[in-house]
């Protein structure tokens, strides 16, 4: 019986054609645009968010008492060989690094700005978090003497320097003298973090221990995890380790990237529902006048022996093809297109100086995520159940098997 | 050594030396180096002691400023600077030991320490920064110095910063006069060899046995700057007299306030 | 006696409107035997439709009772009314008998599969039946593909290959040419003798009128001759 209603459904799909056509396309094409739509997103906003966890805060970072109201040299992490020794041994961390900062003063002859001075080592960084992918002139080195600086682009920028030109660094050290050292610019990053981009001048650590006179002891420890969903736990154990130390999760540091994942959500859901109205409508259109056309054919199916429930069933079955023939195609052409702009990324250097505004990349990677298809797939599921509810009320209350004495 | 010489040789001899003395003793000039002129120089502007009277008028591009205000400084790791007039910056003072410098504030009545921040900000809103109040005695060690030339009564002097050297300029060249050992015109070049601010001293006057110029012009020559200018006037100087350690205090900052 | 259908008392009353009343059959009376090949025949308006209709239980009498093969039909549900169409009548319209996006052999396999039957017995029914009918050459048409003759048939073929006890032909004539209807009207007269089918036809066409050996005249509703010929 379920065969013979499939049968008679798609026969009437295929009688028309065209129609049917147009339905289907209509919930693919919307698909497909909303699963473009979420995966560039998506792929915009873990971007980010991975731009910030490689180049700034890592999964954790670890940070002495009081150091985020009061960021001076004289709150340093101090037990660090305790502390690294915890984190190697940790089999979910995948990396760490130490970093040393302080605030302080960048000059050339024309200008000069306030700067975040952090000392780190280079080596550790290329492995931790790739800090070399994010080189946009120059080179991921400090020189041959470690007298090289790598500055944030818009800082560059702002100082009007190139690769070459040399820059005074100006610094209260540990005794709260001034301590200058003079470097030059061997590298720009551009890591589409604003506070990096804006503000960070990265020298070798070991310069940074001269210019601010301190021996040991570090600012901030950035750890990153192999998987994110192991952080709360890993925290959890340094603070009942560590308990006189600032051990905090990247959205604790920057709550603004864990609201822009939330608002990406967010936003899923509405395009979703919008999705899900337009499947809705093209459904109902298509199956009520669908169903009207036909009184006298479900009339005499009614006649020969059919039961209205069978009847039901057969406008079901036309309505779920529908919608799950169109949810089929646009799946297939937006998972096709996301996974297009996942390995190659989509290009929108065209607009690049915006996108340098708002700290972000201009070439921006899709990500895919089973959830899409899934949620896509539930709310066709509704719409094609709840749009063909109306046309089968207006099919009983038709009476059908008074449409056949209708000549 | 002359015996048995006539006088003929003598007269060679007259001949040699009045040329020697004419034009190679003068040569020898270049024998003095550059290091040593700029020593000269560094020596002549500080001093052992120098206890002075200036007025610095500062020309911006809408308003004119001045200021009068008393130092004291000793060699050119200490001073002491007062601030006299005008009414409201009265009893302001600094004091710069070694690269540190502080301010006190009587309005607030606060010594502030100047941060690293700050030291490039317009000392007193003129167009010197804080760093060239601090940094004066770096031209001894953070450059190396080539003569360059000799014109007229002057030695062209060239300093170039060392790798080392925590200074923004990429050159500078010094006019140094002859008859005095002091800065006649200073240039200061950024590292692209762009002109950035001109120093100008002028009207050099006897204060005992030393000689100073009384006039000091910085012409800004950035092309946004161009139009601004200060002149700091010195009425009145007294070197190389002792000055009392307690002026070169933090406690200092606030009893000489006023 | 061999009373198959029963009909006692049947009355229907349209409303169309709140004001108008339509009487459309009054007080309907009729005994039919098994295997009978009866024609309901009047000027049209006087309620041939319906009393076909109230007796293939496709609408309900306003008053009276309908008894077919011993069961009641008048008062039965919904659900029980589509079983008995289903099992026991067949029905053949005057057009649009055929479901359209169905080919020939799935239409008239289609009651067969309603009743459960296995496909192997449809195949067997459909053969036997079409062959019967001479349209075993057009099983994988579909009916647009057919002229309105070939479409009769087919919808012949498919009341009759379900095997129920009676058939009810509403004008099946009525848009066919003179040849075709008589070979129709054959085909069914030998379905009649062959298959033992009851069947009442509604008609005006003499031809079937002819061929019918109990003959019942309606006029304005009530039944003013009823004669038995053979």
């Amino acid at each position: 019986m379920f065969r013979l209603t499939c049968r008679v459904a798609w026969a009437s799909l295929v009688r028309r054609r065209t129609r049917s056509i147009v339905v289907v396309m209509m919930i693919a094409v919307s698909l497909w645009g909303l699963f473009t739509m979420e995966g560039i997103y998506g792929g915009m906003t873990e971007q980010m968010i991975n731009s910030a966890i490689r180049s700034d805060s890592g999964h954790i970072s670890i940070f002495a008492e009081g150091y985020r109201l009061d960021p001076d040299l004289s709150r340093q992490v101090n037990n660090v060989a305790k502390i690294e020794s915890q984190l190697v041994h940790a089999p979910h961390v995948s990396s760490y690094v130490k970093r040393l900062k302080q605030d302080g003063l960048v000059a050339t002859a024309h200008y000069s700005r306030g700067v975040s001075i952090i000392g780190v080592n280079l080596l550790a960084e290329e492995k931790h978090g790739k800090l070399q992918g994010y080189i946009f002139k120059g080179e991921f080195s400090f020189g041959r003497k470690d007298r090289g600086a790598i500055i944030g682009f818009k800082l560059a920028r702002k100082l009007h320097v190139r690769i070459g030109s040399k820059i005074i660094l100006s610094a209260q050290d540990s005794h709260g003298e001034v301590s200058s050292v003079s470097l030059r610019v061997t590298g720009v990053l551009k890591t589409y973090n604003m506070a990096l981009d804006e503000n960070a001048v990265f020298l070798a650590e070991k310069k940074a221990r001269e210019l601010l006179a301190v021996e040991e002891g570090v600012s901030q420890l950035a750890i990153i995890l192999h998987n994110d969903s192991q952080v709360a736990e890993l925290q959890q154990k340094l603070r009942s380790l560590f308990p006189s130390l600032e051990i905090l999760r990247w959205d604790e540091l920057y709550p603004a990237l864990l609201q822009s994942r939330v608002m990406m959500d967010g936003f899923n859901l509405i395009a979703s529902l919008l999705v899900f109205c337009v499947a809705a409508l093209g459904i109902f259109g298509v199956m009520l006048v669908s169903v009207l056309e036909r009184l006298r054919e479900f009339g005499i199916m009614l006649a020969i022996g059919t039961r209205f429930s069978q009847i039901r069933n057969i406008v079901f079955v036309e309505s779920f093809f529908l919608g799950f023939i169109g949810c089929g195609f646009g799946s297939l052409f937006g998972a096709g297109t996301l996974y297009f702009f996942k390995v190659k990324g989509l290009d929108l250097s065209l607009f690049s100086d915006a996108f340098d505004e708002f700290g972000m990349d201009a070439v921006i990677y899709a990500i895919i995520r089973p959830s899409y298809f899934i949620t896509a797939f539930v709310a066709v599921s509704f719409a094609t159940f709840l749009s063909v509810l109306i046309p089968l009320r207006v099919l009983k209350k038709s009476k059908p098997i008074e449409a056949i004495n209708q000549v | 050594m002359f015996f048995g010489y006539t006088k003929s040789h003598v007269q060679a001899e007259l001949f040699c030396i009045a040329f020697l003395l004419t034009f190679v003793f003068p040569l020898s000039a270049f024998a003095e180096t550059a290091v040593e002129i700029i020593n000269k120089v560094q020596s002549n502007l500080n001093g052992k002691t120098a206890v002075m009277n200036l007025s610095m008028v500062v020309k911006g591009k809408r308003a004119t400023r001045t200021m009068k205000m008393k130092s004291y400084s000793c060699g050119d790791d200490k001073s002491f600077i007062q601030i006299l007039y005008p009414g409201k910056d009265r009893g302001i003072t600094f004091l710069k030991i070694d690269n540190s410098m502080w301010q006190y504030v009587p309005r607030i009545e606060k010594i502030i320490k100047i941060p690293a921040s700050m030291m490039l900000q317009s000392w007193m809103g003129s167009d010197f920064t804080n760093d060239d109040l601090v940094k004066t005695n770096s031209l001894t060690d953070d450059y190396t110095k080539q003569l360059l030339a000799e014109i007229d009564q002057e030695y062209q002097v060239e300093l170039l910063p060392t790798e080392e050297a925590a200074v923004v300029w990429g050159r500078i060249v010094m006019g140094v006069s002859k008859q005095f050992y002091l800065p006649t015109t200073v240039l200061y070049y950024d590292e692209d060899d762009t002109l950035i601010r001109k120093m100008i001293y002028t009207d050099v006057q006897p204060f005992g046995e030393k000689y100073y110029p009384t006039k000091w012009l910085m012409l800004p020559q950035e092309p946004e700057k161009i139009g601004k200018e200060t002149m700091v006037e010195i009425s009145n100087a007294v070197f190389d007299e002792d000055i009392s350690e307690s002026y070169f205090t933090k406690r200092a900052l606030k009893r000489y306030s006023n | 006696m061999n009373t198959f259908l029963t009909i006692k008392h049947i009355g229907k009353t349209f409303q169309p409107d709140k004001e108008v009343e339509v009487v459309a059959l009054r007080d309907i009376n009729l005994d039919i035997e098994r295997g009978a090949f009866v024609v309901l025949s009047g000027p049209s308006g006087s309620g041939k439709t319906t009393l076909l209709n109230i007796i293939g239980g496709l609408d309900d009498a306003t008053a009276g009772e309908v008894i077919l093969d011993g069961k009641l039909l008048t008062g039965l549900s919904e659900v029980e009314l589509s079983g008995i169409r289903r099992d026991h009548i067949g029905f053949v319209f005057q057009a649009y008998n055929l479901i359209p996006v169905l080919t020939v052999k799935e239409n008239i396999e289609y009651i067969m599969k309603l009743q459960g039957r296995s496909q192997q017995e449809c195949d067997v029914r459909c053969l036997e039946v079409t062959q019967k009918l001479d349209i075993d050459m057009l099983l994988g048409k579909l009916p647009n593909q057919l002229s309105g003759g070939q479409q009769q048939r087919v919808a012949v073929a498919r009341a009759v290959a379900a095997t129920p006890k009676l058939i009810l032909a509403d004008e099946p004539t009525a848009n066919l040419d003179s040849k075709t209807a008589e070979s129709l009207m054959n085909l069914m007269q030998r379905l009649n003798e062959e298959e033992g089918v009851t069947i009442i036809f509604s008609s005006h066409d003499p031809l079937v009128i002819a061929k019918a050996k109990h003959s019942i005249i309606l006029k304005d509703g009530k039944v003013i001759a009823d004669e038995r010929t053979g």
